[in-house]
């Protein structure tokens, strides 16, 4: 192991001290601040979003209870649902893309930085603005699905849908202009020598998943811009009586919904396919082939979308062609998990918490996948659809596999971050209380849904005998709750006080760990040369790069000037949406010209200092 | 500092890009200004009566038009090397994709009992 390994934090700063004020995180658009901010945003969504979730495990810990009216518990359930996808799982992954994608590919910064800062407080002002329906008492309740009919002004009448509606559409601008981002970062920005076959497996599913982004979002936003003119303006793309088509609603939303799934659980592939290797201390087994197939599922995932309706009553051939479809993307996925284990066969295996979390996310998401073939076959699906089961299996899939894909990445990566260790003794409770909890949560929910507990119902019949499979899931939430608390003791406690780490505690190979714990403001003092997958574990390459990668530069390379262009442009585009529920027409129009004058600021503002 | 490092700045700088290849502003306004006659023209078409049983092709033509002036000189993939243009070229064959599965859903597998 070369020195890079034994330097610590004090030792790696000796020229350069960064502005550490308010206005400085406001104005960054570094993209290593930029990921924290993320993060953090993200974590605080969690919390939100699993309170919520702990309020519905305890109306339903016994039947017939009436602790929460059910038009609360639909706000919670819907709330809960789209918290957790939009504000907690997609942008927790955007925190990873954003801190290592620069730093795994030899780049300076994403290649857009101004449009990253954007990205970022649209997503932030999106999300309280989707959270302050709570405190105008007009939280959405037609589920994180809207589906049409539930969503029309007669069945909800009030602003809850229209919260919902626009603050989807606020939230979809941040990970669009993500997605572009990070496409162009990934093209354009690598190091020499670094080809699209020698990329880390992260940055590889960031690049797919930035593409289904581009592509998949834009479907929902069209069904979402026809909700909002069937409420507003009284069009009738949904509405049945005026020769609408409440099952349109149901084809868009599904069309991005499923590309969506694997939004959320390829950034989570990515990260434990770099993880694994690393503790496993040998090459990821089969890279093409998991490259490949992480492309494929991205391909396949837009040609499935119809199995979340095999009850509208589609036909024999729709049906038969979207089974097909959703078994065959078992295939890809199950390919993943083969290599994952061939990987780790005959390896040094060394049992971090990042590897716990990784063995965990294999184990509990085969789990969900193989209840997802159960219902992949349309006469199965019949009896399973919209019951407990299938909750129990998205829970698998989302929670077991996201999630824990994101954690495994938190304290593999926290180390780069900060230059201090996650402790590693509570990284373990919180791995074990995780897993706990988790499985006694979701596992009895299988149960309950084959015996015919319906989902989305404020409470149950005791002649149902669903009680105790319930008071397990609710006991096992508190015990995951207390994992979450677990984990943000950890990460506070760690912050300041955390053991210090060199800059490759984990004798990783990738780029990302030959650079300074924490990076300079301009990670690589000049680009290092690539020649292999693995270039920190072949010796002479690693010299090389090290010799490059760990100099003090004579000066510091130019860095794009910060900018309060974005956070302004972000709020005025988070004013003219949600003006458009007053539906006074000219104020809204007025308040294009905030977002005109930022436009135009921004374009006039120079990225870099005066004479670079 | 090696001269491998040295030109490995330069690549790294020229990752910044700068204005090789682009048209001038001029060019740029024009490109709008015809985006915006073809507008006018599709709208108008809406309006005429006579143009009825050509409306949609006609449609269907000037917006594809349109499409590809906008991403072949705003979206700069004239500029850019061919590799972006495949990229950009799956996205477009996946929306074919997706809108022909949702004619076929509708308007052929009623036909044939679903």
């Amino acid at each position: 192991m070369s020195s890079v390994g034994t330097q610590t934090v004090e030792q790696q700063h000796t020229s350069h001290e960064e502005d550490t004020g308010l206005w400085s995180w406001i104005t960054t658009v570094d993209h290593k601040r930029i990921a924290i901010m993320y993060f953090v945003t993200a974590t605080f969504f969690f919390f939100v979003a699993g309170a919520k979730a702990l309020a519905i495990r305890v109306q339903l810990m016994f039947p017939e209870q009436e602790l929460i009216t059910p038009e609360v518990y639909n706000q919670f359930f819907t709330m809960h649902g789209t918290t957790m996808i939009f504000l907690v799982a997609m942008p927790m992954a955007v925190a990873f893309f954003n801190y290592v994608v620069p730093l795994q590919i030899g780049a300076r910064d994403v290649a857009f930085p101004r449009l990253n800062a954007l990205s970022y407080w649209v997503f932030l002002f999106g999300g309280l603005y989707l959270n302050s329906s709570f405190i105008v008492g007009a939280a959405p309740h037609a589920s994180w699905v809207g589906y049409a009919t539930l969503t029309m002004p007669e069945f909800s009448p009030g602003q809850n849908t229209n919260f919902w509606l626009i603050g989807l559409s606020i939230l979809g601008i941040a990970s669009i202009a993500g997605g572009v981002n990070f496409i162009t970062t990934i093209i354009n920005m690598r190091a020499p020598g670094m080809k699209l076959m020698r990329m880390p497996l992260f940055t590889w599913m960031t690049f797919v998943t930035s593409f289904l982004l581009i592509t998949a979002i834009p479907v929902i936003g069209v069904a979402l811009i026809y909700l909002g003119f069937d409420r507003l303006f009284g069009t009738v793309f949904f509405q049945p009586a005026g020769g609408g088509d409440p099952v349109l609603w149901q084809h868009l939303f599904w069309i991005f919904g499923h590309p969506e799934v694997y939004i959320l659980i390829l950034p989570a592939f990515g990260v434990i396919s770099d993880v694994i290797p690393t503790f496993s201390k040998k090459p990821l087994f089969g890279y093409p082939i998991v490259v490949y197939a992480g492309l494929l599922i991205g391909f396949i995932g837009w040609g499935v979308w119809s199995h979340h309706m095999f009850t509208v009553g589609l036909g024999p051939i729709a049906d038969s062609f979207f089974v097909a479809a959703t078994m065959i993307i078992a295939i890809p996925t199950g390919v993943k998990i083969f290599n994952w284990i061939a990987t780790m066969w005959g390896g040094s295996l060394k049992f971090t918490t990042a590897m716990l979390f990784s063995v965990g996310l294999v184990a509990v998401f085969t789990v969900g996948g193989l209840s997802g073939i159960m219902h992949a076959s349309a006469p199965v699906n019949l009896q399973q659809h919209d019951t407990y089961f299938v909750v129990a299996h998205f829970h698998y899939v989302i929670v077991g596999g996201a999630m824990m894909g994101l954690w495994a990445g938190l304290y593999y990566w926290f180390p780069k971050v900060r230059g201090r260790y996650l402790s590693e003794t509570l990284g373990k409770w919180h791995f074990w209380t995780t897993m706990i909890g988790f499985n006694l949560t979701f596992f009895p929910m299988h149960f309950a849904g084959i015996f015919g507990m319906p989902r989305r119902i404020y409470t149950y019949s005791a002649e149902l005998n669903v009680d105790i499979y319930n008071q397990l899931a609710t006991i096992g939430a508190f015990i995951f709750a207390l994992s979450a608390v677990i984990m943000a003791w950890n990460l506070v406690k760690s912050w300041r006080g955390g053991e210090k780490a060199p800059a490759n505690p984990w004798g990783a190979p990738h780029l990302e760990w030959s650079i300074p714990s924490p990076p300079h403001h301009y990670n690589f003092p000049a680009i290092p040369t690539v020649q292999s997958r693995e270039p920190l574990w072949n010796d002479g390459e690693r010299e090389a790069i090290l010799a490059v990668t760990m100099e003090e530069p004579e000066t510091e390379p130019v860095m794009p000037n910060p900018s309060y262009w974005p956070i302004l442009l972000a709020a005025s585009i988070t004013l003219i949406w949600a003006l458009v529920m007053t539906g006074i027409w000219w104020v809204i129009a007025l308040a294009i010209l905030p977002v005109i004058y930022c436009v135009f600021k921004w374009g006039m503002e120079p990225a870099f200092p005066e004479g670079h | 500092m090696s001269t491998d490092v040295k030109q490995n700045e330069a690549a790294g700088a020229a990752d910044h890009g700068h204005d090789e290849g682009h048209a001038s502003a001029a060019f740029y306004v024009w490109i709008g200004v015809i985006l915006a006659v073809v507008t006018g023209v599709e709208v108008a078409i809406f309006y005429i009566e006579a143009m009825d049983p050509y409306e949609a092709p006609l449609l269907v033509v000037l917006s594809a038009a349109k499409v590809v002036l906008v991403i072949m000189f705003f979206m700069h993939l004239k500029m850019e090397p061919r590799f972006l243009t495949w990229v950009f070229m799956a996205g477009v064959v996946l929306a074919t994709f997706m809108v022909s599965a949702l004619v076929v859903l509708y308007h052929v597998l009623p036909v044939f009992g679903g």
